[in-house]
């Protein structure tokens, strides 16, 4: 049995790159094998290789074409290493904190559908638009009044209302915009 | 609930990319001329004027062990990565409940309480769907849960009630607190009220795991474990 549960708040596990980079290791590994062990066994590279290996084996090793493969593996590197290192966004925020031990979380993604249907009830606002984030939630609200200010103040209310309903554990800043629209 | 191991992908892509670096490096080191900034690095290298097939035919004895294996070890590692992105649920092993003297009250399988549980907080006001996961040892269970909930709920009420809820059946049934109590919330809307959340679905559908495969003895005890002892333990 499983000692400790995996966080629910957590950072992106990274899994697109390491499928990505798995499959590119299994093909070329493979690749390799298959092109290596014909050269064990027959002496010779495999025929469909044959043309390309002596294209490659007529390189010399101050060519551009090897300081242009270094410069490919050096870029590859670097984005693997970002990818490796950057922290990433949770796809979470900790909310509802009560006298039970452990964590409630809600994706990102419902706060903002359940921010944009708020929003899109307040009076004088045609579709609004919400963007959540760890530290803060940017709101752009869009209406066909001429005056934007008052349609602001509410869709503002309606925003921290919202917000305060899911007692967010660290409280978020709330930029909420107005955009005139014909 | 099933998770993937985060630590394991960022460490398998730093060394790639370490692996990665390294590889430019060592390709970059003649056309770049590095012998000239580092002297000591200079009777290493070979001339810029060498024929990739002459290198290799000159090193034959080593390079092409050192492929082999390398190619072998990039398979491998592509085949251990893969593998690990398929998600693993926690272990399912048959719990005993023990006496003070380690006399065996009951066992029961973990999934008996995960789905008794889960029909309790699917009963409760506001949840539309959920899963309920249980780990950890007797004496300190740890529940993760995901629960929707119907977007036009009352969300803290709806989310305190099931949270509640398991804390104090875990109690009753296993006679210990829960460690915690982690509870995934899905808002649902109204066009979405008769199917589940991906990720419940999933974790719903997921089938249960070696652990029961590899424990063939009948359920004596299908029904959670009713006493809690103060020895109960895991098994």
């Amino acid at each position: 049995m499983s000692t400790s549960p995996r966080p629910l708040v957590a950072r992106p596990t990274r899994t697109v790159p390491a499928t990505l980079l798995a499959l590119a290791l299994l093909t070329a590994g493979g690749l390799a094998l298959w092109a290596l062990g014909a050269l064990l066994l027959t002496g010779s590279w495999p025929a469909p290789l044959q043309e390309p290996m002596a294209r490659l084996g007529a390189l010399r090793l101050a060519d551009r074409a090897l300081l242009a493969a270094a410069a490919g593996c050096a870029v590859l590197g670097i984005v693997l290493l970002v990818a490796a290192l950057r922290p990433g966004r949770p796809r979470t925020r900790a909310v509802l904190g009560d006298a039970v031990p452990g964590t409630t979380a809600l994706p990102h993604r419902d706060l903002e559908r359940r921010l944009r249907a708020r929003l899109e009830q307040v009076d004088g606002v045609r579709s609004a638009r919400a963007a959540a984030g760890p530290r803060t939630v940017r709101i752009t609200v869009s209406t066909v009044l001429e005056d934007t200010a008052p349609v602001l103040a509410a869709a503002r209310r309606a925003a921290h209302g919202t917000i305060a309903e899911i007692r967010p554990v660290h409280d978020p800043r709330v930029l909420v915009r107005a955009r005139r629209t014909s | 609930m099933r998770s993937i191991s985060g630590a394991r992908n960022r460490t398998a892509l730093a060394l790639a990319g370490l692996a990665a670096l390294t590889a430019a490096v060592l390709l970059a080191a003649v056309p770049l001329d590095l012998g000239a900034a580092w002297p000591q690095l200079a009777p290493a290298l070979p001339e810029p004027g060498t024929e990739l097939a002459r290198f290799a035919q000159a090193h034959r004895t080593g390079l092409l062990p050192a492929a082999v294996v390398l190619a072998a070890l990039g398979v491998a590692a592509g085949i251990a990565l893969l593998r690990s992105q398929i998600p693993t649920r926690p272990d399912a092993t048959r719990r005993r409940v023990l006496d003070e003297d380690g006399t065996l009250l009951a066992s029961f399988r973990p999934q008996v309480l995960e789905r008794a549980l889960t029909e309790q907080v699917e009963a409760e006001p506001g949840v539309r769907s959920a899963v309920v996961r249980l780990g950890g040892p007797l004496s300190a269970p740890w529940i993760q849960a995901s629960i929707g909930v119907a977007e036009d709920a009352e969300i803290a009420a709806a989310i305190a009630g099931a949270r509640a809820l398991l804390a104090r059946e875990v109690r009753t049934v296993l006679g210990a607190d829960p460690d915690r109590v982690d509870v995934l919330v899905a808002l649902r809307t109204a066009a979405a009220r008769g199917r589940r959340p991906a990720h419940v679905e999933a974790a719903r559908s997921a089938p249960s795991g070696p652990a029961p495969a590899a424990d063939p003895e009948p359920d004596p005890d299908p029904a959670p474990a009713p006493a809690p002892a103060a020895g109960a333990g895991a098994a």
